[in-house]
């Protein structure tokens, strides 16, 4: 009896989870009329890439955009107006590559030694915050404790607490382990093993599989180099395809970035030391590749800290510039990954300006923060840019972002699936 | 996740750091060492009156003549020496004193005790004349601790590179056991994050007369996936074998190095260099299947081939030799005696090797070997000051005179000859 009433409650949850999509926004059966807001943009741009409009209304019912009018409509009664017309407005912006757990400093390795994963969820529930009120309003986690980043995602999209949509991929999967109490990372060697890792990584809440391959990159040259054999990261590769689920791959050096492409990876984070013939493949398996500038400057000025000459760690910076010069003469897609976790949350629009620096227009920046991005994350029907039927992730600076791309360090104003969370002063 | 990486970095970086630390910046004054006769193992000669720069602990130059030092630093006289790079010994257990206790020991000791063993042994083989070794077969934590600490200038000893744990088809003697391609893997991934320098593995028993014993052989698929993943970390396979057949098993793995190799036959050596791979003959372990041979309780065969193991070993280093197949020094101590490494010179001489030859097998090459000739096995500008030095002797004339050094140097620190 007792096992009927269990699996009775364990469809029920199915069926619930069935009604969460996969961008972790709750959709919940409305009874009184959806609530309607006008939002007036001096300037919008709706679609990063397309031509800038001014004096728009983008009406909002509920937490979907309904209707985008030329010119400042009136609003009828009972809807709420945000006034918006000294800004420019535009798509909430999204980070393919963060680390919301985690924050590098000085407690950073004790703290991964001893603390739970209540205690990792406290700290991401902080971060998730700073990220969003920086108008980032989804990200892609890729390495957490599994418990934690699940438990922070599910609780940002049932609105328990602010946060950007996530999608985590969960503990990363390697050729082998390398800190068991840290908790972020999983091991399998020989393809049986590295399918059953996969199936479970996914079943445990995946919505991404992370591997990492490691080695030959001068930034590690003095560890060892922890490596998958073709036919395991095949497998990984397959295994997630038929759980549709994408594998985005943590590569460096230019054979491992070729090793990953050829296994059918979706994507390459980092990708420091790409060469041509690494984007000419990306550019042929149609992978994105997400650089992860702003680590350069954190090397650079942590170089001391961990005994790293100073001048590796700034021929690393600027591998990294030269890595997405690289991929934007073979047109491979780049979306914006701050790597935040590294880096500082809530700073993660740094990595627009570090784009910029690599060679991107601010327009071109600004794509591979939102549409880019949510094409990789396969959110493109839903967010990355302000489009009727889209969820209403809306952001807004005082400035000109495409003159000046350090606008977007202060976002003035941000809402999340309609609902505001930073309002404009 | 490129946190993880950055503190795996910490960790490696620090490991690094340690393992050079007196190679970078610990000693901070240098010194002039004057040096009678300079044996230059990359070039094959001996020249006269030369002075080695020390500055930071490593080697900074050399100057014809007996250059004087600028004030304030150091000149140590060497003018009545032979000066040569620090030995290298390519196999070694430095927590084992083969002897009647050994087996209670090793059933008996605990980490700790086993390290302070280590301790001992380590600065024995140090003031031995030995400044780097290649330990191929200790409890991990133990000697990768002594390994660590000896780097970070805690204690005296040498220069350690560690196998570990030795992998085997079926972990038996304290080794790590894994059958099948996936497990194979994970253990030498496991294994090598966990601090493996490099990866042993035992595929027959332990010391065998007259063949392989037991058949506790890994597949050649299980091997080769070793050697693949170890190569994949960059780290090299160090195996064990006697026999003839488990030698060539091995090689047509792909292995690095055989050690013992005692049965070695033709094939055997055409096979080696096929792959490239090094002999280490480790002659002196035949004196302990000699002091076996005494036994009267042994059975009557067994005493027989033991009581010639060591011509066994020597006549298969000279066919090795003969056959252009590269020699590196190493002496199985701990099964030998610890200290005495510098016998194995004398042996490597008995198999065929000139003198030259002979430090060069205990130098450079052993140092090319054991992948760290960027920083050791020759006097040169660039590697750390491991010098070595016997006064009043030519060990190109009598290898035996390394027997007993009288000044040893680690990475421009005195250990012994201090007063000279």
């Amino acid at each position: 009896m007792l096992s009927l009433i269990k699996s009775l409650c364990a469809s029920f949850i199915i069926v619930l989870a069935v009604l969460i999509p996969a961008s972790g926004q709750m959709v919940m059966p409305q009874n009184a009329e959806p609530e309607v807001t006008y939002i007036h943009a001096g300037r919008l741009i709706a679609i990063p890439g397309e031509d800038v409009k001014t004096e728009q209304t983008i009406i909002i019912s509920g937490a979907g955009i309904s209707e985008i009018r030329d010119g400042y409509a009136t609003p009828p009664q009972g809807a709420a107006t945000i006034n918006l017309k000294n800004m420019t407005v535009l798509p909430g912006l999204i980070d393919s590559h963060t680390h919301l757990l985690t924050e590098y400093g000085p407690a950073a390795f004790f703290k991964s030694l001893t603390q739970n994963q209540v205690e990792f969820a406290f700290d991401g529930v902080v971060n998730a915050r700073k990220t969003l009120m920086a108008g980032f309003t989804t990200v892609q986690d890729l390495g957490g404790g599994d418990e934690a980043i699940f438990a922070l995602r599910d609780a940002i999209a049932a609105g328990k607490t602010p946060g950007p949509r996530v999608l985590a991929s969960g503990r990363q999967i390697r050729a082998v382990a390398e800190d068991k109490n840290y908790n972020s990372a999983v091991g399998c060697a020989g393809a049986d093993e590295c399918r059953r890792i996969t199936r479970q990584q996914i079943i445990a809440g995946a919505d991404v599989i992370k591997v990492t391959l490691s080695g030959g990159e001068p930034l590690s040259s003095l560890t060892p180099p922890i490596v998958f054999f073709d036919e395991e990261l095949e497998a990984i590769v397959e295994t997630a395809k038929t759980m549709e689920r994408k594998v985005t791959c943590h590569a460096m050096s230019p054979d491992k970035i070729k090793q990953c492409l050829r296994a059918g990876v979706h994507s390459i984070e980092h990708g420091s030391y790409m060469d041509d013939e690494a984007a000419k493949l990306a550019k042929k398996t149609g992978a994105t590749f997400v650089p992860t500038l702003v680590i350069g400057p954190v090397m650079e000025s942590a170089a001391v800290n961990f005994g790293l000459p100073q001048p590796i760690a700034e021929a690393f910076s600027t591998a990294m510039l030269d890595a997405v010069k690289i991929a934007k003469k073979r047109n491979v897609p780049i979306a914006l990954g701050s790597d935040s976790g590294p880096s500082k949350h809530g700073e993660n629009a740094n990595e627009l300006l570090r784009l910029v620096e690599a060679g991107l227009s601010p327009e071109e920046a600004i794509r591979a923060a939102t549409v880019t991005s949510a094409r990789h994350l396969g959110l493109e029907a839903r967010i990355g840019a302000i489009e009727v039927g889209k969820s209403a992730d809306i952001i807004a600076v005082d400035g000109d972002p495409l003159e000046d791309i350090a606008e977007l360090l202060t976002v003035d104003f941000v809402m999340k699936a309609g609902v505001v969370y930073k309002k404009a002063e | 996740m490129f946190f993880d990486a950055l503190k795996f970095l910490t960790i490696a970086l620090a490991s690094f750091i340690s393992l050079q630390a007196h190679a970078w910046g610990e000693q901070s004054g240098g010194a002039y060492i004057h040096a009678g006769t300079l044996i230059d193992v990359n070039a094959r000669k001996a020249k006269p009156k030369q002075t080695i720069v020390i500055a930071d602990g490593m080697v900074s130059s050399i100057i014809d003549g007996y250059a004087k030092p600028p004030e304030g630093t150091t000149a140590i006289d060497l003018k009545n020496a032979s000066v040569l790079p620090g030995l290298i010994d390519a196999h070694v257990h430095l927590l084992m004193n083969l002897g009647p206790a050994t087996q209670i020991k090793m059933l008996t000791q605990n980490d700790s005790e086993a390290t302070l063993d280590g301790v001992v042994n380590a600065r024995t083989t140090l003031m031995a004349g030995f400044t780097t070794v290649q330990d191929l077969g200790s409890r991990n934590e133990a000697i990768f601790a002594l390994r660590d600490g000896i780097a970070k200038g805690q204690l005296p000893g040498p220069r350690i590179l560690a196998s570990g744990e030795a992998i085997s088809p079926n972990g038996q003697e304290g080794s790590i056991g894994c059958s099948g391609v996936d497990e194979c893997r994970r253990v030498t991934r496991d294994h090598i994050l966990s601090g493996a320098d490099v990866i042993k593995t035992a595929i027959t028993g332990g010391t065998l007369i007259g063949g392989d014993g037991p058949p506790a052989r890994f597949t050649a698929e299980e091997l080769r996936a070793i050697v693949e993943t170890a190569q994949s970390m960059n780290r090299k396979v160090a195996v064990h074998a006697h026999g003839a057949d488990a030698i060539k098993f091995a090689l047509r793995q792909n292995v690095h190095s055989i050690e013992h190799g005692t049965y070695l036959d033709d094939e055997a050596v055409r096979l080696f260099r096929k792959a490239k791979a090094v002999l280490v003959p480790t002659m002196m372990a035949g004196q302990v299947m000699e002091a076996f041979a005494a036994n009267p309780m042994a059975p009557p065969a067994f005493r027989k081939e033991a009581s010639i193991f060591t011509s066994r070993l020597v006549a298969a280093a000279a066919r090795a030799q003969k056959s252009g197949v590269t020699i590196a020094l190493g002496t199985d101590v701990g099964a030998a005696v610890h200290g005495q490494n510098a016998q194995e010179l004398s042996l490597l001489v008995r198999a065929g090797l000139t003198p030259m030859e002979a430090l060069r097998a205990g130098t450079i090459i052993a140092a090319t070997h054991l992948g760290v000739d960027h920083l050791t096995g020759a006097i040169e500008k660039g590697k750390a000051a491991d010098i070595i030095a016997v006064l009043d002797d030519d060990p190109l004339k009598d290898v035996s005179v390394l027997e007993s050094v009288d000044f040893v140097m680690k990475a421009g620190i005195v250990y012994k000859g201090g007063d000279i």
